[in-house]
């Protein structure tokens, strides 16, 4: 038996907004898992506005919601109105997965924490992806990405050691959040399928970004080293870093080269034509070439500088030297032919939008598809097909809810 | 079984063969730590990955570099040469019994060595192989070389991150890898769940190009809803694009008595502070009018350089501690020392210590990246000596008798 997509047959109760949460469901809404988005007017995603037209709180035609929510199912519930939490029990308790990234407390608050949804669902499995997570001194702290990365480390070691941090340039921390819950769910899904448990799962963002800060916490625990920013410099290669290309219009152009190994170093010094400078000692080794990294530099950009950043990538590709342009928003759409023969970018067909390109999904499976299938959800737009079809309410039923403000 | 030692966690029962470079090596460090028995196979005399350093003590040897230990928690170890016909046919058998093979070879590699998914899933259809490469399985670029800073620069985050006063620089620590081990260990367990379900294993095909670019927030949205081409603004946000809007309005990283601290400065609570602080000039700005969402933004910008000056006067520990106090959103830029010695990531148990006896020393590692309390992350053993599981994996999992394996071992085929 195959099936169309890996999590077919797989629901979950989307309570998330913002950046963090959403991008957890898409990954299981790009295969085909079925994500019950629940919002309402009165509290609207505040990323609504992003990319829109209108900017209005509740926009429905913001280009920011629509990347990061499609596949989704939409139904509207006030979380504030008294009747709001008996409907939300009844949608978790045909869910598989309940997903929140509110702030510590506020699904308890609103009689949904983990106690009260086991009682709906014995085997549910509950994802609390919050900025610092659900214990510990910060557990209240306010945290936005840009926060997180500062403290985590990120910021600090991301630069040029003579200027000032410069971190990351959006949020690192609720991209990488967003993964680090997707990964906790498929772990607590395959302990379900084994067990038939489920449980709470606490996702600290914090925490996620504190995992991927490379050697450098054992660095120190091993050797009380701190590591410092050190710009595109790599201990083990040079030249390693981004070289000047010739602008293209007036716009700057760079292309990343990376040489580790004599070999690499041998044919980069052929493609350059053996000038006079590469025959010297000091750059004959790997250890040399790393400790005079800086003149390297200048006189590898110096031949770098006349060529276009295509030219260079691929001059130094074909002599089996990892280099690469540094893409803008413009190559990556134009000029990137590679990402168009995979078909990467996706369109999809907003009704306000209209035909809209979206990021893809960077997994491709051989059985299965993974994907942008539909835009994102209209306000509402699901209420017939879940509070109906799903949850068996009369039309009457729906509406009455609807005359009284709970949908 | 020795390697089965799944108790209550996540992934017990799960076998997985290693055969990943840098770039996949943190995808099967994230699924040994949550209990799946992986077998990292090593070249014989070891893995290159071993010569890497820094090294505890900073004294070079196979079993102290620091970027093998942290990357290979919790697995098994032995030493293969696969691409010999016998390396080969011990591969097939372990491969018969695995649930999960994580490589990292150029697209081609593995068919050549006739090991391919299509060839290893006939006998073995619930196999699992992910592939983890630069730039996928397929397309014009498949073969093209690389490293991070080549999948990060192609991925559109690199030509972002930076001062324009700079060139385009890379993320610390590696990070391209990092999501691609991420995207690699999220498809694993994706058709693993599929499996559990159908039979049916799959090969993934993640691409670091593509992991790379899914995760820069507003590079394609930009582009495809204003046309813009988002460029280097520092720690600016990129959902606030300073060549379309102007200076930052609602906050940054501002440098302070002892370093930086990142302030959110959109709200009134951020105005409040200052005026507490003796700077009264801000104080018009409190005036419901500013509030309106139309000129939130405005105030913003307004705001942005006072507050600028006035963070200078203090230290990143206060703006962090009274700034939340006062429900702002704040953070110290910390150092990486600094956030060893986190409170709230000790309170939470983050760092764990392990034992190393043959380096006699104790190392703190970073942990858990998610607390599932019914199948918890933990360290259960450290990484693997070169070969130390050759005897239980070879002798006692795979039915060899210790005259073969010596006869392998002269053969420089283990």
């Amino acid at each position: 038996m195959e099936t169309k997509f890996n999590f077919e047959g797989l629901r979950i109760a989307d309570f998330t907004w913002v950046f963090a949460g959403p991008a957890c469901c898409r990954i299981f809404g790009d295969q085909g898992a079925e994500i019950i988005r629940i919002e309402s007017r009165e509290r609207p995603d505040p990323v609504r506005p992003i990319l829109s037209d209108d900017k209005s709180p509740d926009s429905e035609r913001g280009g920011y919601f629509n990347n990061l929510n499609r596949n989704k199912l939409h139904v509207t519930l006030n979380l504030s109105h008294p009747t709001s939490v008996e409907l939300a029990k009844k949608i978790i308790g045909i869910s598989d997965v309940v997903v929140e990234n509110f702030s510590a407390n506020v699904m308890e608050k609103l009689g949904l924490g983990y106690d009260e949804l086991v009682k709906v669902k014995p085997d549910i499995i509950m994802v609390s992806a919050s900025g610092f997570g659900h214990s510990g001194p910060y557990r209240d702290y306010r945290s936005f990405g840009p926060n997180l990365q500062a403290i985590s480390g990120l910021t600090n070691l991301t630069g040029f050691p003579d200027n000032a941090p410069a971190g990351f340039a959006s949020s690192y921390a609720d991209s990488m959040g967003g993964l680090t819950a997707a990964l906790a769910t498929l772990m607590a899904l395959n302990h379900r399928q084994k067990t038939g448990k489920g449980q709470h799962v606490d996702v600290a963002q914090f925490e996620g970004l504190c995992s991927l800060m490379d050697t450098c916490f054992l660095d120190y625990s091993a050797n009380g080293r701190v590591h410092q920013r050190m710009g595109n410099r790599h201990p083990d290669a040079a030249p390693h870093g981004a070289y000047p290309a010739r602008p293209d219009e007036g716009k700057e152009r760079w292309c990343t080269i990376a040489v580790f190994t004599d070999q690499e170093w041998r044919s980069l010094c052929k493609v350059m034509g053996d000038p006079p400078w590469a025959e010297d000692n000091r750059f004959s080794t790997a250890e040399g070439r790393v400790q005079h990294a800086l003149e390297l530099d200048k006189l590898v950009a110096e031949w770098t500088v006349n060529r276009t950043a295509e030219e260079v990538m691929e001059t130094l590709q074909a002599a089996g030297i990892a280099a690469g342009v540094v893409q803008s928003a413009d190559d990556l759409f134009k000029r990137d032919s590679h990402l168009k023969a995979r078909g990467y970018y996706q369109i999809s067909e907003h009704p306000y939008l209209g035909e809209r390109l979206n990021e893809g999904s960077p997994m491709k499976f051989s059985h299965t598809e993974a994907g942008v299938r539909r835009h994102a959800p209209l306000f509402g737009e699901h209420n017939n097909y879940v509070y109906g079809e799903l949850l068996g309410m009369s039309e009457e039923e729906i509406e009455q809810l609807h005359r009284e403000g709970v949908i | 079984m020795k390697g089965d030692d799944s108790g209550n966690t996540a992934l017990g029962g799960i076998k997985v063969l290693d055969l990943a470079d840098e770039k996949g090596v943190y995808c099967t460090k994230l699924l040994a730590d949550m209990g799946a028995d992986v077998i990292r196979i090593e070249p014989p005399g070891g893995d290159p990955m071993r010569r890497m350093g820094p090294f505890v003590d900073d004294r070079p040897a196979p079993e102290r570099s620091i970027p093998f230990l942290h990357y290979n928690t919790n697995k098994r170890g032995i030493t293969l040469d696969y691409s010999t016909d016998e390396g080969r046919e011990i591969f097939l058998s372990l491969a018969q019994k695995a649930d999960v093979i994580v490589e990292t070879s150029q697209p081609g590699t593995m068919d050549e060595l006739g090991l391919g998914y299509n060839l290893l899933s006939e006998g073995n259809p619930g196999l699992i192989m992910t592939s983890i490469t630069s730039f996928g399985q397929t397309g014009p670029h498949s073969h093209y070389k690389s490293s991070d800073i080549v999948a990060y620069g192609m991925g559109g985050y690199m030509y972002v991150t930076g001062f324009r006063e700079d060139p385009p620089v890379r993320g610390y620590g590696n990070q391209a890898y990092h999501v691609g081990s991420i995207y690699g260990t999220i498809g694993t367990l994706s058709a693993l769940f599929n499996k559990n379900i159908t039979g049916q294993g799959q090969h993934v095909d993640v691409s670091l190009q593509e992991a790379v670019l899914s995760v820069t927030e507003h590079v394609s949205i930009y582009y495809v809803y204003e046309n813009h081409v988002s460029r280097r603004q520092g720690t600016a946000h990129g959902t606030w694009q300073l060549d379309v809007k102007g200076p930052l309005g609602i906050g940054d990283v501002f440098e302070c008595k002892d370093g930086h601290a990142c302030v959110f400065t959109l709200k009134e609570e951020t105005i409040q502070w200052l005026i507490d602080d003796g700077i009264k000039e801000v104080e018009p700005y409190l005036a419901p009018e500013w509030a309106e969402p139309d000129r939130l933004e405005e105030r913003g910008r307004i705001m942005n350089p006072m507050v600028r000056e006035w963070v200078k006067r203090h230290t990143m520990d206060h703006i962090f501690t009274e700034g939340q106090r006062r429900r702002i959103t704040t953070c110290p830029v910390n150092a990486p020392d600094k956030t060893f010695h986190d409170p709230h990531l000790r309170e939470r148990g983050f760092f764990v210590e392990v034992e190393h006896p043959e380096l006699d020393r104790t190392l703190t590692y970073p942990g858990a990246p998610y607390k599932l309390p019914e199948s918890p992350w933990r360290i259960r053993r450290k990484a693997p000596l070169t070969g130390e599981h050759n005897s239980e994996i070879y002798i006692e999992e795979l039915g060899l008798d210790e005259g073969r394996l010596g006869e392998l071992n002269n053969k420089g085929v283990i």
